[in-house]
Order: C-alpha cells, then sequence, then structure tokens
C-alpha cells in the first residue's frame, strides 16, 4: 500500500491534468436541437417581420371612427400670470369641439393637479400662473390634428 | 386655407386626391393614404422616421407639404416586400437583428435604400454617414450597420449573379 509521502507529484501537476480535460468554449457542443431548448442556439424574432415590412401597429397609427384629435396651447412666457383665456375664438371654428383649462379639470373633481409616481403631486394645467416656458395652458379638441 | 388637386405616384399607383396647402406629406401617406408604416418621431426634423423616398431620394416627408409632391413618385416601406418576398434590407434587419422597437426601423430601411442605390459598396463610415439622419433610441446603430452591410453585400451578389 503506498505511503502518503511516496507519492512525489506537485499539486499543480495534478490541477494541470485535470483542467486538460475540462472542454473549452470552443470545443463545446450544444446537443440539444434548437427547437426543444432555444439557449445557446441563434434566434430570429418573432415580431420584427410586421415592423420591417411597416405593419406594425403603434399607437398612432390606431383609427377609431369619431376620434377627435388634441394639440396644446404652450406658454411663450417661463413665468407669468393667467389673468384670463378666451377660447371663444377657437370654439367658433367649424370643428372644433372643446377647449379644456385648468378651470375645467378643476370643476371635474380637482384633475388639475394628478399624483406622481414619486409620491407628491404635479400640475398638469394652470389656474393661476404658468411656471415654465411652453408650460402647457390649454387644450384643443377637434375633428382634425389640423384644425386643432 | 386653400385646397389643391394633386396626382402623385405612391408606390407604384398613381393617385389623385385634394388636399389642403398647409397638409404635411407625412400626414397624407398616413392618413389620406392609409399608409402608417412611414412613423412620426419628433416635431423638428430631427429624427427621419418618416423618411421615404421620393424620386429616388430620400426625404424627410415631415418636412415637405404634400402639394410639393405633385407628380413626383413617392415609395414608402410598405413597396419593400411586395411580391411576398422580403427585401434583401428587410432581411439583414432580421437577421442582423438591427431592430428592437421597430419605431425607425421603415425610416432607416428607406434611407438605406436610397444610400445604396448610390453608394452599392460602402464603407462601415460611408454607411454611418448614409443613415446619419435617422436617429434611433433602442439598438446603438451597430446592428443596424451589420444589416445594411448585410443588404449591400446580398444586393451586389444578386446583380453580379445576374448579369
Amino acid at each position: 500500500m503506498p505511503q502518503l509521502e511516496d507519492r512525489k507529484e506537485h499539486h499543480s501537476e495534478l490541477a494541470e491534468g485535470v483542467s486538460a480535460r475540462v472542454p473549452t468554449i470552443d470545443e463545446v457542443q450544444i446537443k440539444t436541437p434548437a427547437k426543444i431548448c432555444g439557449m445557446g442556439h441563434r434566434k430570429k424574432r418573432k415580431e420584427d417581420p410586421r415592423f420591417i415590412q411597416g405593419k406594425g401597429n403603434y399607437v398612432d397609427d390606431v383609427k377609431l371612427p369619431g376620434m377627435l384629435y388634441m394639440d396644446i396651447v404652450r406658454s411663450p412666457y417661463a413665468h407669468a400670470k393667467i389673468k384670463s383665456i378666451d377660447a371663444s375664438a377657437a370654439l367658433e371654428m367649424e370643428g372644433v369641439v372643446a377647449v379644456i383649462t385648468g378651470e375645467d379639470l378643476k370643476a371635474a373633481g380637482n384633475l388639475h393637479w394628478m399624483p406622481t409616481l414619486m409620491s407628491d403631486t404635479q400640475m398638469v394645467l394652470p389656474i393661476d400662473k404658468v411656471v415654465y416656458y411652453a408650460q402647457e395652458v390649454c387644450a384643443v379638441i377637434a375633428t382634425s390634428r389640423y384644425i386643432a | 386655407m386653400s385646397n389643391h388637386e394633386i396626382t402623385l405616384t405612391i408606390n407604384g399607383e398613381t393617385v389623385a386626391r385634394t388636399v389642403e396647402a398647409r397638409t404635411l406629406l407625412v400626414h397624407f401617406i398616413r392618413e389620406d393614404l392609409s399608409l402608417t408604416g412611414t412613423h412620426i418621431g419628433c416635431d423638428t426634423t430631427s429624427c427621419g422616421a418618416c423618411t421615404v423616398l421620393v424620386n429616388g431620394r430620400p426625404v424627410k416627408s415631415c418636412t415637405m407639404f404634400a402639394v410639393q409632391a405633385e407628380g413626383a413618385e413617392i415609395e414608402t416601406i410598405e413597396n419593400l416586400a411586395a411580391g411576398g418576398t422580403l427585401h434583401p434590407l428587410q432581411e439583414g434587419f432580421w437577421e442582423k437583428h438591427g431592430l428592437q422597437c421597430g419605431y425607425c426601423t421603415p425610416g432607416m430601411i428607406m434611407s438605406a435604400k436610397g444610400f445604396l442605390a448610390e453608394h452599392p459598396n460602402p464603407t462601415e463610415d460611408e454607411i454611418r454617414h448614409g443613415i446619419s439622419g435617422n436617429l434611433c433610441r433602442c439598438t446603438g446603430y451597430n446592428k443596424i450597420v451589420e444589416a445594411i452591410q448585410y443588404a449591400a453585400e446580398k444586393l451586389q451578389s444578386a446583380e453580379a449573379g445576374g448579369e
């Protein structure tokens, strides 16, 4: 029976012997066919065919009967008091269905402020004053985007 | 707002329509002609998602009026797989994963088509310059460039094979 002291191989030589038997990345054969499990195999995406042909259905592509279009009136001032909003000229235009202001949202149930994901609130449409350049002041709803 | 009668060819078909002077070509294509493959991605002529070919040249259709297309030949993304087989560019984008959300893709492909018509054997730098008018938020562009290289090769060998 060989004694431990008789074994003269160095540990690193033993380790080398073992690692020589482990296959490297180049040698690994993926045995499971692509049909069974896609891992390790190239895969073309299923959704691409419609996108590369322009057949996607993005939100702006949706057309529903009676659809209306919205455009926003923005403030040319960075910081200004809102004295009044006069929507009469817009409402007289054929095709304009509504003009929505902060006061309208407030009357509809305090909707002029909305909760954010950060547990605070954010102005939707202003009541008294605008606080940044190009801030939304009111929304025009019409039967075509050009009329709006 | 004045109305104008325009006649143009879209994807090989001649159409005659009445449009307002202010109607943009992109809205005409998407709404009057119901070809929604061409997308709108910005308000500033920056993104190129609206790119179509006008008389063979890539044009951002958001920055052109429909009335300016009177008498022109317009080609949109919907024309590429006409006949049932994908165009080499479409194949390339699929094979090389040149898209993720797909929103920039029609504009990217139309730009590339116009570019390859003028530069059938481009270097990578030339491709990157050729599509520099088209923005993509998803891919980082490398796979798009590979897709266009794939298509360039395929188109070249198809030409060579046909001769």
